[in-house]
């Protein structure tokens, strides 16, 4: 079973469907990459992330 | 993931009823994967499974486990003046090839227990078990606890397979137990540490009161999962109880004059029974046919679609268009509005309903206008045959009454008595399963329909979280409280002007929640398949088979009836079905052992034991008492399973202990295995169970 695949899928058609930019949805796909592979995050790391979505967010919405 | 385990030994030091005793897998054969240990009743076969579901999955030992795991054996009995060495109570586990000894050291007063690993490179303080092993293990206690299975409770009501064990095991399993706790528990209390960190935008009074609910709903959600815990605690020891006085009243049975007849009228009842629950099934089905509702009730839910779907207005269209007009200051008759006007059109906006609710509605009134109302004549018929039913039922019922009645003496009040007590653990069993669904269920419907008794004030009329502190603690139900505490966090965010950082926040934990999903369904439907294979291989009642993992093992039999209890045959069966199942999607291969595999299980049940124990495919540990080894003959024999049997130094073969009673020792032989008859114990002891 190739769980990496399925998870690839999953989101990429959320993000579709939410109707997120490549760029979001490549963060999220980190993120997700990130917890699964060492169990947990540095304040400082959730902290970019969140800040890069958060941008990501209005370059969008500004677009 | 590719985990390939077994447990290559057991050594209990100075606790339970144990000095020091080792326990060796495969002393008598090599060739076998099943090892069966005999101890006698209130030896600590139990305790032993529990201290194993907490050690593999690295939780701590609770008190309640401490207490019973205490060192009582010959100190207990003053027999020796003091304990001969340091508690402990560890495993090897050979993994891959290799052996790792994890194990727990316990404080000379059993206040705490301190995990350590031997590994292959030494010692450490801690949980340090190779990654392949803590991935699947590691934090996942519900794996832990459907394999090392106490059967004293299977058959309840598949509750052991129910839907947060089976997504819990396989969000481990698939590495998104991570993702779950990132978005339910990290990135939120990351969030709110920025909000107590940021320049506030609302009021001082504001935040104090959006806080004060805060502090209200987290207490109370803190008091609620105390209070679940208690109730599932409280479940399992009446359910064990409950095992103990239906295996009493059986035995009495058993031994009376009128044993074929109670076996007989038993057999009756049981078919009585299932045809009233199935009638009862079919009846509620027809009943929830609008068509089939009273005559009296059916014109004012006619007339009641027929008026919503004349008189209501589209919000999206009433805001636009009644809106318009408001802000024009103009009716569309190009009259000015007045101030009654005004108030007119703003109370039809507010009035008006959403496009889904709405569309609803008239899917709702096209089908109550095209249904004839008529009764289905198949109500009637039914309503008559439960009725019929469940008169042969009571009379059934009341010739066993008569039967214990017909017994008399001694006999006749035991079984009395003991009914009496069945009957009112049944009553708090009961009432301990609802309050337990009240506390925990996530079922928007059930707790809607519930609002009134679970939820009282916290959710106001109109369906809304409520705000207030002494609302919200009036709340019963956990998932209604996480609600709040949204709403509550949200309404913070916007204080402390981080809505930005909440919106990103929300965007991560909605794509968590997507993969969690996408991963538990993809793994759900591979080991449905693959259950569903398996347990072919047993010979199972009324083709009873797998029919979804959604929510939780659910199983349906020849002729589509969802089963909702298992017996202990039917349970083991489809245990093993699934942890095959499980271990091979996700290439694991790992122990199971089973408490008292028999314990209460009638003649009909053993048979299905036996199929289900020989045909699974990784290492089994049984744990049973003397009295079972009669239970399973041909299982507990040389060509199956290897014996070891725990004895003290001097103990006899009937159980008689010797002048000075010395240490569990274990016997790998056939010879004792077969003829160690220790005396049965009338009551299990309050402290083994077992």
């Amino acid at each position: 079973m190739d769980l990496n695949h399925i998870i690839k899928e999953a989101l990429e058609e959320h993000c579709k469907e939410k109707g997120h930019s490549p760029k979001l949805t490549k963060l999220l796909h980190d993120l997700v990459r990130v917890y699964r592979n060492s169990g947990q995050m540095a304040d400082a790391d959730l902290a970019s992330f969140l800040e890069r979505i958060q941008k990501e967010i209005k370059t969008t919405q500004e677009d | 993931m590719a985990l390939q385990c077994k447990i290559k030994s057991i050594r209990w030091k100075w606790i339970i009823n144990f000095e020091d005793v080792k326990w060796e897998a495969n002393k008598n054969s090599s060739e076998l994967i099943s090892e069966t240990l005999l101890m006698r009743n209130g030896t600590g076969k139990t305790s032993t499974l529990l201290l194993l579901q907490h050690l593999f999955s690295n939780s701590d030992v609770p008190d309640s486990l401490l207490e019973r795991i205490k060192y009582t054996g010959l100190l207990g009995t003053k027999e020796i003046g003091k304990k001969g060495g340091d508690s402990e109570f560890s495993v090897d586990i050979d993994v891959k090839g290799k052996i790792w000894t994890l194990g727990y050291k316990f404080e000379d007063d059993f206040s705490s227990a301190s995990l350590f690993t031997q590994t292959p490179s030494g010692l450490v303080n801690e949980y340090d078990m190779p990654a392949q092993f803590s991935s699947a293990f590691d934090n996942n206690i519900e794996l832990t606890k459907l394999l090392f299975f106490d059967s004293q409770f299977a058959g309840s009501d598949g509750r052991r397979m129910n839907k947060d064990t089976i997504d819990g095991t396989m969000q481990v399993l698939g590495n998104v137990k991570i993702l779950h706790e990132a978005r339910s528990a990290l990135i939120p209390s990351f969030i709110e540490a920025q909000r107590k960190k940021s320049d506030k935008k609302g009021s001082a009074q504001e935040k104090k009161t959006a806080e004060t609910a805060l502090r209200r709903c987290k207490s109370t959600i803190r008091d609620l999962k105390i209070d679940l815990e208690k109730a599932k605690n409280e479940l399992q020891k009446k359910e064990s109880t409950i095992s103990d006085t239906k295996a009493e009243i059986s035995e009495i049975k058993k031994k009376s004059k009128l044993n074929a007849e109670f076996n007989k009228t038993e057999k009756q009842l049981k078919t009585a029974r299932d045809l009233v629950s199935s009638t009862s099934k079919e009846l509620l089905e027809l009943l929830m046919n609008p068509a089939n509702l009273n005559p009296k009730l059916w014109s004012p839910v006619r007339e009641y679609y027929s008026k919503l779907s004349k008189s209501r207005i589209p919000s999206a269209i009433a805001k636009e268009w009644l809106g318009s007009i408001l802000e024009e200051k103009k009716c569309i008759c190009e009259d000015s509005l007045c101030p009654k006007k005004e108030s007119l059109i703003q109370a039809k906006m507010e009035k008006s309903m959403g496009l889904g609710i709405l569309s609803e509605v008239y899917i709702m009134k096209d089908k109550v206008q095209v249904t004839q109302q008529e009764t289905d004549p198949s109500v009637s018929i039914l309503k008559t045959r439960l009725s019929e039913e469940i008169s042969q039922r009571d009379k059934l019922n009341s010739k066993l009454g008569r039967l214990v009645a017909a017994l008399g003496g001694k006999t006749q009040s035991s079984l009395e008595d003991l009914g009496g007590i069945k009957k009112e653990l049944e009553i708090e069993i009961s009432s301990l399963k609802d309050k337990i669904v009240m506390y925990s269920t996530k079922n928007d419907g059930q707790i809607k329909t519930n609002k009134k008794d679970w939820l009282k004030r916290s959710m106001s009329i109109d369906g809304k979280p409520a705000t207030k502190p002494e609302f919200i603690g009036e709340c019963q139900n956990i998932y209604w409280l996480e609600q709040i505490q949204k709403h509550l966090n949200k309404k913070l965010d916007a204080i402390a002007g981080i809505e930005d950082l909440s919106a990103a926040g929300d965007i991560i934990a909605e794509t968590f929640q997507a993969v969690e999903e996408a991963v538990l369904q993809s793994m759900r439907e591979a080991v449905l398949k693959q259950s569903s294979k398996n347990l072919t291989k047993f010979n199972m009642q009324n083709d009873l088979r797998i029919h979804s993992l959604n929510n939780g093992v659910t199983c349906i039999d020849s002729g589509g009836n969802t089963q909702a209890g298992f017996s202990t045959g039917e349970e083991l069966a489809i245990l093993f079905s699934f942890i095959s199942a499980l271990s091979k999607v996700t290439e694991l291969s790992v122990p199971m052992i089973v408490d008292n595999p028999t314990k209460g299980a009638d003649q009909s049940k053993l048979d299905g034991i036996e199929g289900s124990l020989s045909s699974f495919e990784h290492q089994l540990i049984l744990l049973i008492y003397a009295t079972e080894r009669n239970n399973l003959p041909n299982y507990f024999a040389p060509t199956h399973t290897n014996p070891t049997t725990f004895m003290r130094e001097n103990e006899s073969m009937d159980g008689t202990d010797g002048k000075v009673r010395g240490m569990f020792k274990t016997h790998y032989d056939w010879d004792t295995f077969d003829n160690y008859h220790p005396p049965v114990p009338k009551k299990p002891t309050k402290k083994g169970g077992n």
